[in-house]
């Protein structure tokens, strides 16, 4: 598979998971450019022992940690940056509760973001994030598990009767 | 299960990540209990809007400028083909068998002075038509960190299951072999995982026994001291909790008894604790007597779902 074929079939993909992790466009379309171009890079040395998106994921995760260790912290806060839903999607769709979310996830520790992003948003299985995350599968359970109770409080506290 | 345990799986069990007879256990719970089945909603409500957040498409033109990108970075140097790494984390799950067989060999055996209460958990065994017991525990050499895995002994009118379930490998201390069910281990001092050969085999880790289920998990020493906690709702019913205990030993445990029959229905010990050189092992147990288990399980279908 070469990368334009990488692109057609992961690219939405792996953008969103981008977009996800950034929460800004401008950084996720950058974010996503690294992922393909790193992945065209070690397209050769990949042993197909796990999926091509598991690898693709990994890749991204390993990019964003390298940015953020580049350039530091966002410039911009999550609570300031453009709502994702509102760019690509009809704006009457985009309702506080989503807003919210946003807030909650980035109030989350690195570790759990990622982890409850790549299981509950990307739908990936435990196995799945364990491989990308590179931890054991128990390790996953208990960080989507403890992201999604912080998610549960925060989100109680802001909409009430989440819980 | 306790709300607490149930709590801590609900994220899990709405991923559809539980194995068949975990899901069960929890469900069961979770339908005789309005607190925790209010937070298995919310969860599933969280998993829904997550799913459905910043679900973006790439915008157009990125594919062209990636694939600009691509064509003019410098290709990369071919690969050498990897050595497979050790597979600590497999070897460590196998070492909690280990670690747990030692426990229940030496350290939890029934005494001869067990106190009554014991004698009636006995008793319960003996004349179960089902028993449910569930072993979870988190060990691992000092260097790998803790391992986590569950164990479940399933009997009921002469049927009987033992499994456990798969580490993030895959890979199973109790395997499916061509004579049954063989049962492997971490041997340290080989440095690999063995199978344990026939002879020694713990009753009830290769063929489930009363005896067996019922001469383990009761502490070594003086009688335990025994406290009525009075009137419980567990499940739909109405039971009497008694916590047994034996505090020089740091032991402690707790029953549930039909006030009918004063014979146990359940009893839960949490504080399964061995420490070596090189292992640590924490566990507990759940022993469920006389519940109704679906047929389901003992199909040899759900063993590896």
């Amino acid at each position: 598979m070469d990368v334009a074929a990488l692109y057609a079939k992961y690219g939405d993909r792996i953008y969103r998971f981008c977009y996800r992790l950034c929460g800004r466009a401008e950084d996720a379309e950058d974010l996503a450019q690294d992922v393909f171009v790193a992945a065209c890079q070690g397209l050769g040395r990949f042993e197909g022992r796990s999926s091509v998106a598991t690898w693709l994921y990994r890749i991204a995760l390993n990019q964003w940690r390298n940015r953020q260790s580049r350039h530091g912290p966002p410039s911009a806060s999550w609570e300031e940056v453009e709502e994702p839903a509102a760019r690509h999607a009809d704006p009457s769709q985009t309702l506080p509760a989503e807003m919210t979310l946003t807030a909650a996830l980035a109030a989350l520790p690195e570790e759990l973001r990622a982890a409850f992003l790549l299981v509950k948003a990307e739908g990936l299985k435990y196995r799945e994030a364990a491989r990308v995350l590179d931890v054991p599968q128990g390790t996953v359970q208990w960080r989507v598990h403890a992201a999604a109770q912080r998610l549960r409080a925060l989100l109680t506290d802001e909409e009430g009767g989440e819980r | 299960m306790n709300c607490e345990m149930t709590r801590r799986h609900l994220d899990a069990l709405v991923d559809g990540e539980l194995p068949f007879w975990a899901a069960w256990r929890l469900e069961r719970h979770v339908a005789h209990c309005a607190d925790c089945a209010a937070a298995r909603d919310a969860a599933q409500r969280l998993t829904e809007r997550a799913r459905s957040w910043a679900d973006v498409t790439a915008p157009a033109g990125l594919g062209v400028r990636m694939l600009s990108s691509a064509t003019m970075a410098a290709p990369a140097m071919p690969a050498r083909p990897r050595q497979a790494p050790l597979r600590l984390r497999q070897l460590a799950v196998a070492a909690a068998a280990l670690v747990l067989g030692i426990g229940l060999t030496l350290g939890l055996r029934v005494h001869g002075n067990a106190g009554p209460l014991l004698r009636q958990m006995v008793k319960a065994v003996s004349q179960a038509q089902s028993v449910h017991m569930v072993l979870s525990w988190r060990t691992g050499p000092n260097q790998d960190g803790p391992v986590q895995s569950v164990e479940e002994i399933w009997y009921q009118d002469g049927r009987w299951r033992k499994t456990s379930a798969p580490d993030e490998g895959g890979d199973r201390i109790i395997r499916q072999g061509a004579h049954g069910l063989e049962y492997y281990r971490y041997e340290p001092y080989q440095g690999k995982v063995v199978e344990v050969p026939e002879g020694a085999r713990q009753p009830g880790s290769g063929d489930f026994t009363f005896e067996g289920l019922a001469g383990t998990y009761f502490p070594i020493g003086a009688s335990p001291q025994t406290t009525s906690l009075g009137q419980v709702n567990l499940n739909g019913r109405t039971l009497i909790e008694v916590q047994a205990s034996v505090p020089e030993a740091g032991e402690r445990m707790l029953f549930w008894l039909d006030p009918k029959t004063d014979l146990p229905v359940r009893a839960e010990k949490w504080d399964l604790n061995y420490k070596t050189m090189r292992w640590e092992m924490q566990g507990q147990m759940e022993l469920d007597f006389n519940q109704t288990i679906p047929p389901a399980i003992f199909d040899p279908q759900t063993l590896h779902p």
